[in-house]
């Protein structure tokens, strides 16, 4: 009997929600970090590493091919039917294009890839007989059809150029900053190297040492190559004044804090994304067969072997070994993608299950928060440079929650207690972090106050983009009191504006699925979540984090000039957006539920 | 008197193969009773037929579908081996009359259930051996011991 289920695709997908979020903070953490004054300019390093990505995910599919030795599926008849079936089931699901089949000897059995106009489906050789026996008979035709449903959805889910572009940028990130770290830290050592005899350099000098004969010749040209004296004496004077140290310093905090931030989203949030992707091709398969059986067979009989008897026990090769041991570092490396089976199963009798729990999410956003805060923000950096270096993982965290608690609201759930309770684990994270930090300092200040000095000379410097030798010049003790208060208090100001406005969001998005004929279906409702939270984030980012930081410093300066057309701009998106809800509102509203239909999907599950 | 025991095609012997396997399921990995419950019949079909579904770990191997690491591939197939062999070597009867023979056998109580702990060890090794489940293989001593004591509990015996 067909049941009735929540579908999926009608909300923003998870896979998408992840995506965002590992990509935003990628990128987020790039333009934090290169662009801005700098003592050298960096915003080419950004925008290289913003185009490079996309240019390695567009001849993926040929780097590939040429890896892998992968070619087209041979014309013919040998495959007929398989090339047909892939044809005919992209037609049902209304790919955009059909995916070319690619064969490989020694590639993985199935899997889809593609740029954003070449879309493959990569077969290895004896998976491809298999399907196509499978196909000839039309009892079991069925069973092959699962397989490439589930591959198809892939492309249809976008998981094709998400992932791809993803995988991407972390290897284009990765050797980038590596070889930012190695090109830069090179140059200064060579700096370090040749200062002395920089400083000492003199044209007469050198002229002198030349053979008598061609000093006369060399005495016209070399000093027009050269600069003058005074240029020379000024350039002396300028060298004189930068701390190589503070240079190298300045060099690894550019490159090493993106390289921890990429690290870390590979390691812990980039599983989420390759796992939670399956559920969604599974989904999309139940979808179209309206029946969980198929799928079920079909796993059960891709992996059914004759029983036997007494089995033999196994002797392992030396070579065995050494892969199982491979195998394992990999695991522990680049984390495990695969779901559990009971998991996907799960996922289609109840596709709720999918989604994450208010646990799952507050260590997800918390830990994320902290990483950001740790590696691109210093406790340090409020006081001193007068950034507020939580805005941006504010925004991250505000958007990433009202999109992870979407489904609670749709289903008619109370979504703003989880609200509260994620934002006050991440809450709880940044003040233990925060005071961990504060308590360190403390602690130098009693125990070695120059060692604190240097501390801070070495984190202003960095925060600053300063690497002069001119030594700052501080008061220990004001400024410790001053770090700790306005630290401290920004924290509970961040925790209401972000309690506000999730659970404003929430209270809007709620209250539109209360509107009588206004939503049309579920890209309609994706677009009004959309425009809603990004309407949000950027009334926080030009007007409310502004001023809740202005008023945390005393300082309202900041808002004569461009900023100030920023809070102006924040201003009357919100006075705009409330007028354009208060109207929709009385046009729309209605007490009691609306039904609706874009939300289910039906098929068997028993 | 039935002299083959029959885990499938016997409806009575497929109910008691049901509730055994999924009371050990239930302790020993209730977050697979869902699946469990989908795939049970088909599984204890299959092992009547001389087949069983093996745990792919490995998503290179079984494509997109990764992942079929289910204890219940072990405890389902343990359940109907163990209860097989029990019936066929042992006893010779099915489950209709097995209470009643207990009832005039009391005195062999103690070495059946020997004879089903002995049977779930050498099952076990059989089966966990050919399904390749990393995940039973981590609870390797609590699904036999399970196994152990639902099977003696259904089967009247000292646990």
């Amino acid at each position: 009997m067909q049941k009735r289920h929540i579908d999926l695709f009608a909300l923003p997908s998870q896979t998408a929600i992840l995506f965002w979020l590992i990509t935003a903070t990628l990128l987020g953490a790039i333009l934090i970090g290169l662009t801005g004054g700098h003592i050298i300019p960096l915003w080419p390093l950004a925008l290289i590493l913003l185009l490079l990505p996309l240019r390695e995910f567009m001849i993926r599919p040929e780097r590939e091919m040429r890896k892998l030795g992968l070619f087209p599926l041979p014309e013919g008849d040998e495959f007929k039917e398989l090339r047909a079936s892939i044809d005919v089931l992209a037609k049902k699901i209304e790919l955009k294009r059909v995916p070319k089949i690619l064969i490989g000897a020694d590639c993985d059995e199935i899997y889809e890839m593609g740029s954003f106009r070449r879309w493959y489906i990569v077969i290895r050789a004896s998976k491809a007989k298999k399907l196509q026996e499978l196909l000839v008979n039309p009892r079991k035709a069925g069973l092959a059809e699962v397989q490439i449903l589930h591959e198809l959805f892939h492309f249809k889910n976008g998981d094709y150029w998400e992932l791809g572009y993803l995988a991407e940028l972390f290897r284009v990130s990765f050797n980038l900053m590596m070889w930012v770290l190695v090109f830069l830290g090179g140059w200064v050592f060579l700096l370090v190297l040749v200062k002395d005899a920089f400083f000492q350099f003199s044209i007469t000098d050198l002229i002198q040492h030349m053979p008598v004969d061609i000093r006369p010749t060399m005495e016209q040209i070399l000093p027009s190559m050269f600069p003058s004296d005074a240029e020379m004496e000024s350039l002396r004077v300028k060298a004189e004044g930068i701390n190589f140290a503070w240079a190298v310093y300045f060099i690894s905090n550019i490159s090493l804090p993106y390289i921890a931030v990429a690290a870390i989203l590979w390691r812990f949030y980039r599983p989420s994304l390759w796992r939670i992707r399956e559920f969604y091709a599974d989904a999309g398969v139940i979808a179209v067969q309206k029946s969980i059986k198929p799928f079920i067979e079909f796993i059960r009989r891709a992996n059914q072997v004759p029983l036997q008897a007494a089995p033999e026990i196994a002797v392992l090769s030396i070579r065995e070994i050494f892969q199982k041991i491979m195998k394992r570092l990999g695991i522990i490396f680049t984390g495990f993608f695969w779901p559990d089976f009971s998991k996907r199963f799960e996922a289609l009798i109840i596709p709720e299950s999918v989604f994450y729990n208010w646990k799952q999410i507050a260590w997800f956003l918390g830990f994320l928060a902290l990483t950001l805060e740790v590696f691109l923000a210093t406790p340090l950096s409020l006081p001193v440079v007068g950034n507020n270096p939580m805005t941006f993982t504010t925004l991250v965290v505000t958007a990433a929650l009202v999109y992870f608690l979407l489904p609670q609201i749709v289903m008619g759930k109370s979504a703003w207690k989880d609200a509260l309770r994620v934002l006050l684990v991440i809450f709880g994270i940044r003040t233990a972090w925060m005071f961990f930090t504060l308590a360190l300092m403390w602690g130098l200040y009693f125990i070695q106050p120059n060692v604190l000095m240097e501390v801070l000379q070495a984190a202003i410097s960095s925060v600053a983009r300063y690497a002069g030798n001119d030594p700052i010049s501080i008061d220990l003790l004001e400024f410790l009191v001053d770090a700790s208060v306005i630290n401290v208090l920004q924290i509970p100001i961040i925790f209401v504006v972000q309690i506000v406005s999730v659970t404003g969001l929430l209270f809007l998005i709620k209250r539109v699925l209360q509107w009588y004929s206004f939503i049309r279906d579920s890209q309609h409702f994706k677009r009004i979540v959309f425009s809603l939270t990004f309407g949000v984030l950027f009334i926080i980012l030009t007007l409310v984090m502004p001023i809740a930081m202005a008023v945390l410093k005393g300082d309202f300066s900041s808002f004569i000039g461009a900023s100030g057309i920023f809070v102006i701009l924040g201003g009357l998106t919100l006075a705009g957006g409330g007028i354009w809800f208060f109207v929709q509102n009385k046009k729309h509203y209605q007490t009691g539920n609306v039904a609706h239909l874009w939300l289910w999907v039906e098929y068997e599950d028993e | 008197m039935e002299n083959k025991f029959q885990p499938s095609s016997n409806p009575a012997n497929l109910e008691v193969i049901r509730t055994i396997s999924q009371e050990i399921i239930l302790s020993v990995a209730p977050e697979e009773d869902v699946s469990a419950k989908e795939l049970m019949d088909d599984l204890i079909e299959d092992f009547e037929d001389g087949l069983i579904t093996t745990a792919n770990t490995d998503a290179k191997i079984s494509g997109g579908f990764g992942h079929v690491d289910l204890v219940a591939l072990v405890v389902i197939p343990l359940v109907v081996a163990v209860l097989k062999k029990f019936f066929e070597e042992l006893i010779e009867l099915g489950f209709e009359k097995y209470k009643e023979w207990l009832k005039d056998h009391q005195e062999k109580k103690q070495q059946l259930s020997d004879k089903v702990d002995q049977m779930v060890e050498e099952q076990y090794t059989i089966i966990s051996t050919q399904v390749n489940s990393t995940k039973s293989k981590s609870k390797e001593k609590v699904v036999k011991q399970t196994t152990k004591r639902v099977v003696k509990r259904r089967l009247g015996l000292s646990e």
